[in-house]
């Protein structure tokens, strides 16, 4: 488990909010290997951007880590200074973005947007880090590269932004890329390329992807484990053939068959199946378990206890007291 | 190239603007009770004989239509008449005051603009805290004072009392410097009514700027600048300023006219030898050729000013360019 490029250890982070403290990540574990892209799944709320942020510490400042380690190449992320984050932002760990349209600053050059992180962290100089970023732009498949370098954001397509994000991403070679549901904002054929893109730039370059997302069709595509997070915690973690073939806990069921079908024939009423009730209030949780209100296997077990997240086959951890051997 | 067409179009469009104004200003100038014949002949009165040889020479026996007509040419030609007063051109009254004005206007405005939009982004930083709350007071303040209250009570405190200041005037007459010597006098005769019209114009600067700059660090580019690795000062300054610039800019260009208003009226406190000095006496002598010719050229640095922010625009924002 050393030669895990991320590590994260019982991660919790709350924020203070007019209701009183909302409990967004409770104890999650998460590790990445060299390599390796981890897919983060679950509903909106579910906690899986507030993780992301919180390995980046760009939570907001009515937000904070109150427990747990971020070990990243054994260093401990959570209890780093800002300027010992500066070093790493952009430079060892970049994230891209859900929103193209947005991300990038509509009054600066996209050479400027692209190359600025070489000046920042490589301390290129301003002609030798353009002429790096116009590579870059080539790698992520922009056309003429070199005449989008004096373009504004506004001139570029949504996909091409994302394909500008990237190449702003992979400009310092960093170790790990969290990429916070980077295709939900593009359309339907765009977010395949742009997909595949991010798979074939990350062999080339050698980083991990984190890879946070609530559609499961981009996770089975580009993932080689998942993790689902439910109500700030990790429900389950497999790998990704696993975890489709034989899912266990009652929420990822749930959440495979929230999938519409539209190749079987279905009465309508039953094309698109939901999961009954709402995510819990994080400021206010049940004793036990977080899913007990939802779950069609509740027992009494699970209105007193809270499951652990336990492994209970090779490299399948799951959080549900159905599996209690 | 394109923000070269830009500029050319917009000085097209300045000539109609300026006879609109013109035609404004004449109409206003000659609805006002009196006329300028009653000014010359005086309170003895003339035969009806001087009188019409009078109104024939100054065309004032013309329709109002032929004289409006006669006026923009005038004006369009550059001539803007002769002053009741002084009898010198209208012109030269007014580019021999210009300078004086042009002075303070600048050194406040971008002192104001500097100090104003700095405190904003200061302002910003931390939404809320008690160095926001004292500079929000602090600004709602300096622009609810009466600009005239502020310098007299300038005048009072660092003048008078303290005697650190020159009350009045722009040089020392009596020691008649020049060269450095006359340029640091007029720059010490200057410290009082510039931070009168800083502290008065600040205000306005500084809630706009911290206003817009809330809106813009809520945005996704300024997440994005911080996960790159920028410390928050580049992230504010370089990333998120000049996004937030653009409605500053926009709001101080529409705030021109005010701030000739404050002049006339900092200028007339402090004795300063500016325009609004100028205005200031042409009122109260009825010296209408002058008044006009003051509107006249007020409008015209209104309009100029308002093509400068335009410009600023379109450098701040590279999707104004092309629109």
């Amino acid at each position: 488990m050393s030669e895990d490029v991320l590590s994260v250890r019982n991660l919790h982070t709350h924020f203070r909010t007019e209701d009183g403290v909302v409990k967004s990540v409770r104890g999650v574990d998460l590790d990445i290997g060299p390599g390796e892209v981890v897919g983060l799944v679950g509903e909106s709320g579910s906690g899986k951007s507030v993780t992301a942020h919180s390995i980046m510490r760009l939570i907001p400042s009515s937000g904070s880590i109150v427990q747990g380690e971020i070990l990243f190449e054994g260093e401990d992320l959570a209890r780093a200074s800002v300027r010992q984050m500066q070093k790493v932002r952009g430079n060892r760990i970049a994230m891209i973005f859900q929103e193209p349209m947005t991300s990038l600053n509509p009054v600066l050059r996209i050479g400027d947007q692209v190359s600025d992180v070489l000046r920042l962290h490589r301390g290129l100089s301003k002609a030798q880090a353009l002429s790096e970023a116009k590579d870059l732009l080539g790698r992520v498949g922009i056309p003429d590269p070199k005449a989008r370098l004096a373009n504004f954001p506004h001139e570029l397509s949504g996909g091409q932004r994302q394909r500008v994000m990237i190449a702003t991403a992979l400009a310092c070679r960093p170790k790990l890329i969290i990429a916070d549901e980077p295709t939900t904002a593009l359309d339907v054929t765009i977010q395949a390329q742009i997909l595949d893109l991010l798979i074939d730039l990350k062999r080339d370059f050698g980083c991990s992807v984190l890879l946070i997302t609530h559609d499961l069709g981009v996770i089975s595509e580009t993932a080689d484990r998942v993790a689902v997070m439910y109500a700030g915690q990790i429900a389950e973690v497999a790998e990704v053939a696993t975890l489709f073939d034989e899912p266990l806990h009652p929420y990822t069921l749930g959440l495979m068959r929230s999938v519409p079908k539209l190749d079987e024939d279905l009465p309508e009423d039953r094309l698109l199946p939901v999961i009954g009730g709402g995510v819990p209030n994080l400021a206010e949780l049940p004793a036990g378990c977080a899913f007990q209100t939802r779950c069609p296997h509740v027992r009494a077990r699970c209105r007193a206890e809270e499951p652990p997240l336990r492994e209970v086959r090779t490299a399948h951890k799951v959080r549900c007291w159905l599996y209690d051997a | 190239m394109s923000l070269l067409i830009f500029v050319i179009r917009r000085l097209i469009y300045t000539v109609p603007l300026l006879v609109c104004a013109v035609t404004v200003i004449f109409i206003l100038v000659h609805s006002a009770p009196g006329n300028p014949i009653d000014y010359i002949i005086g309170e003895a009165g003339a035969d009806s004989e001087l009188v019409a040889r009078l109104r024939a020479e100054m065309g004032l026996d013309q329709p109002m239509l032929v004289q409006l007509w006669r006026y923009v040419l005038q004006v369009l030609s550059g001539n803007l008449g002769y002053s009741l007063v002084s009898s010198a051109p209208v012109l030269d009254l007014i580019l021999e005051r210009f300078p004086a004005t042009l002075l303070l206007m600048a050194s406040q405005y971008t002192l104001s603009a500097v100090i104003g939009v700095l405190l904003g982004v200061l302002a910003a930083r931390r939404p809320n805290s008690a160095l926001d709350t004292t500079l929000t007071l602090l600004s709602l303040t300096s622009f609810s004072l009466p600009i005239f209250w502020l310098g007299q009570m300038m005048i009072l405190a660092f003048g008078y009392h303290l005697d650190w200041f020159p009350i009045q005037g722009m040089s020392n007459l009596r020691e008649g410097y020049t060269g450095w010597r006359y340029a640091l006098d007029v720059a010490y005769h200057m410290v009082l009514p510039v931070v009168t019209l800083t502290i008065f114009n600040l205000g306005l600067i500084m809630r706009l700027t911290r206003a817009s700059m809330l809106q813009v660090v809520g945005q996704d580019f300024v997440k994005v600048a911080y996960a790159k690795g920028h410390s928050e000062r580049t992230v504010l300054l370089h990333h998120a300023l000049r996004n937030a610039l653009l409605p500053v800019v926009t709001v101080v260009g529409l705030e021109i006219p005010g701030l000739i208003a404050g002049a006339v009226l900092a200028e007339t406190v402090f004795a300063w030898p500016g325009l609004g000095r100028l205005t200031f006496d042409a009122i109260s002598a009825r010296d209408y050729p002058l008044l006009m010719g003051m509107f006249i050229f007020i409008s015209f640095f209104v309009i100029v000013a308002n093509l400068l922010v335009d410009i600023i625009y379109g450098l701040l924002d590279p999707r104004i360019r092309y629109q």
